[in-house]
């Protein structure tokens, strides 16, 4: 498998405080690779190790093959864009002014890909409004923009629906959805919106403390997060007999409720219950969602 | 780097502070000129023009301060590390910048001075190769005063850079007056004096060429050569937010 980004033993240190320890992740090519992280795991250090804006206190990293420590890696962030943590515009600027900026910056000629790209990201109308007077979702929607100025291959966004409404959270996840769909673009997103997240990644990588606990595909996460029934009975003996004869998979959960993992005939459980006098009260079918499946991965290392 | 200094030289015509400098070295020599015009004490335009360079290091500072904490006050350092730019040419554009619209400034008091002051004091007895030995020792002058600008913009990263250098070229201006003083014996005065460029501002006039001119410019390399390096070196370890 070809990796666009890849990070070996990565650690930084500020004085005695530990930001990143022995931290080695890869991110596919072509991928939307979600790091996942509580606020202060790491997740904006290793950004802004990846992007040059500090360097790293050991390890290595490498960007499009290129490794840190050679002067190839200036030529592999001429194909990044990317948003570290906020918005790093002109405030005293217009929209179309921070974006030429950027384009001086690049050394691109002025093109119609300003406003195409302003359109893109919703800004198209807002003509000579200094970017001062934008909202936060506005300045969010900038720097996107901003970061997809030189056409990039990789992108990588430091929680990008901060401030946004949830309008604008779609809008921006169709947006990643269509860069990475169309353009083939590889997409790195730290956010802790989990639910938001569960719905554009391809990869996961969890990281907290500094260290990355679990790096996954999104078909690895899905097998993980367990399918179970539900169930609410009159008698919760005679149900975990059954399941202790059947070798079943299940977790008693309360006085009365158990959630099942196994794959089990729920007409043959119905019936061995009735059989011994135990009523059914409820059953329903629930997922494990991202964000219980991190709590449980974080809480998991916490204790050990 | 070429594209780091465009960048710069454009976003620094666009602002505000620039205006108000370009205003400020119109205005000061004319308005000195036109009111001297009636002094009859004032027979030559001397104390405007070259004499008059000592404050522009304090004035301009405020313009570069300002321009240099702006990008690490909106992050937009961010923007030019992230594509690819080395730190060395980073911080070596914003100096190039700095030096040119020192030089502009420079310039533009000059032509305002000379323009309006010898028509209208139009003093005879000045000497054009005093002057011209003069002027060109500003040169080595306002490039170290360019490299400190920068040194302590980049190294303070904020406002507060500002404030530092209006303070540290208030200072030096001050060691320029103490050194010039007859009544100030003190040597090591006139010592410190000779390495601070601000100061050596402070000592021209029309009436002579400068005192040592090659060891001034020699100590005016050294500080351009330290504070460079020494800026260079502590940027490129900088932790960048």
């Amino acid at each position: 498998m070809e990796y666009v980004m890849k990070t070996q033993s990565l650690s930084k240190r500020y004085k005695k405080f530990t930001a990143l320890d022995n931290l080695s992740m890869n991110v596919p090519k072509g991928s939307i690779y979600g790091f996942v992280g509580k606020n202060g795991a790491g997740k904006t250090t290793l950004i802004r190790i990846i992007t040059g804006l500090q360097p790293q206190s050991e390890g290595e990293f490498e960007v499009f093959g290129a490794k840190d420590s050679t002067k190839d890696i200036y030529q592999s962030r001429r194909r990044m864009g990317a948003i570290v943590e906020t918005p790093s515009i002109h405030l005293d600027c217009t929209a179309e002014e921070n974006m030429l900026s950027m384009y001086r910056i690049m050394g691109i000629p002025k093109d119609n890909r300003v406003n195409e790209i302003l359109t893109l990201v919703g800004l198209g109308d807002v003509g000579k409004k200094k970017a001062k007077n934008f909202s936060l979702g506005m300045k969010q929607r900038l720097a996107i923009a901003m970061a997809l100025c030189n056409d990039p291959d990789f992108l990588i966004l430091d929680e990008p629906i901060n401030g946004l409404d949830p309008q604008g959270i779609v809008e921006i996840r169709e947006l990643i959805l269509k860069l990475n769909h169309e353009k083939h673009i590889t997409v790195l997103i730290s956010s802790h919106i989990l639910d938001e997240l569960s719905r554009l990644a391809t990869h996961y990588g969890f990281i907290d403390r500094g260290r990355l606990i679990r790096e996954m595909s999104a078909e690895e996460l899905e097998a993980e997060c367990k399918k179970c029934l539900c169930l609410t009975v009159s008698d919760i003996g005679a149900l975990t007999a059954y399941l202790e004869e059947m070798s079943a998979d299940y977790k008693v959960t309360g006085d009365n409720s158990a959630n099942i993992y196994s794959d089990i005939r729920i007409n043959a459980l119905i019936t061995a219950l009735d059989k011994k006098g135990c009523e059914v009260l409820h059953i329903s079918e629930k997922e494990e969602s991202l964000e219980s499946f991190f709590i449980n991965l974080i809480g998991g290392e916490g204790n050990e | 780097m070429s594209k780091l200094l465009y960048d710069n030289l454009v976003r620094m015509s666009r602002s505000f502070m620039l205006k108000m400098c370009l205003l400020f070295f119109i205005a000061v020599p004319a308005i000195h000129i036109i009111l001297s015009k009636n002094n009859p004490r004032v027979t030559e335009y001397g104390s405007i023009n070259i004499e008059g360079l000592f404050f522009i290091p304090m004035v301009f500072s405020v313009l570069a301060g300002t321009f240099l904490a702006h990008d690490y006050l909106q992050n937009t350092i961010r923007n030019k590390l992230i594509v690819g730019h080395t730190r060395t040419n980073i911080y070596i554009s914003n100096l190039l910048c700095i030096s040119a619209y020192l030089f502009i400034m420079v310039i533009l008091y000059e032509a305002v001075a000379m323009g309006i002051g010898i028509p209208v004091i139009n003093d005879k007895s000045l000497d054009g190769d005093i002057i011209t030995k003069n002027m060109l020792f500003v040169i080595p002058m306002l490039i170290s005063i360019s490299s400190i600008t920068v040194f302590l913009g980049m190294t303070l990263k904020s406002n507060a850079g500002t404030m530092a250098l209006f303070m540290f070229f208030y200072a030096s201006m001050a060691f320029g007056i103490f050194a010039i003083d007859p009544e100030m014996s003190y040597d090591w005065i006139k010592e410190v004096a000779k390495w601070l460029p601000s100061a050596q501002l402070m000592m021209l006039n029309n009436a002579q060429v400068v005192d040592e001119p090659v060891l001034k410019i020699v100590y005016a390399a050294i500080v351009t050569a330290a504070t460079t390096g020494g800026g260079l070196v502590l940027f490129k370890k900088a932790d960048l937010k």
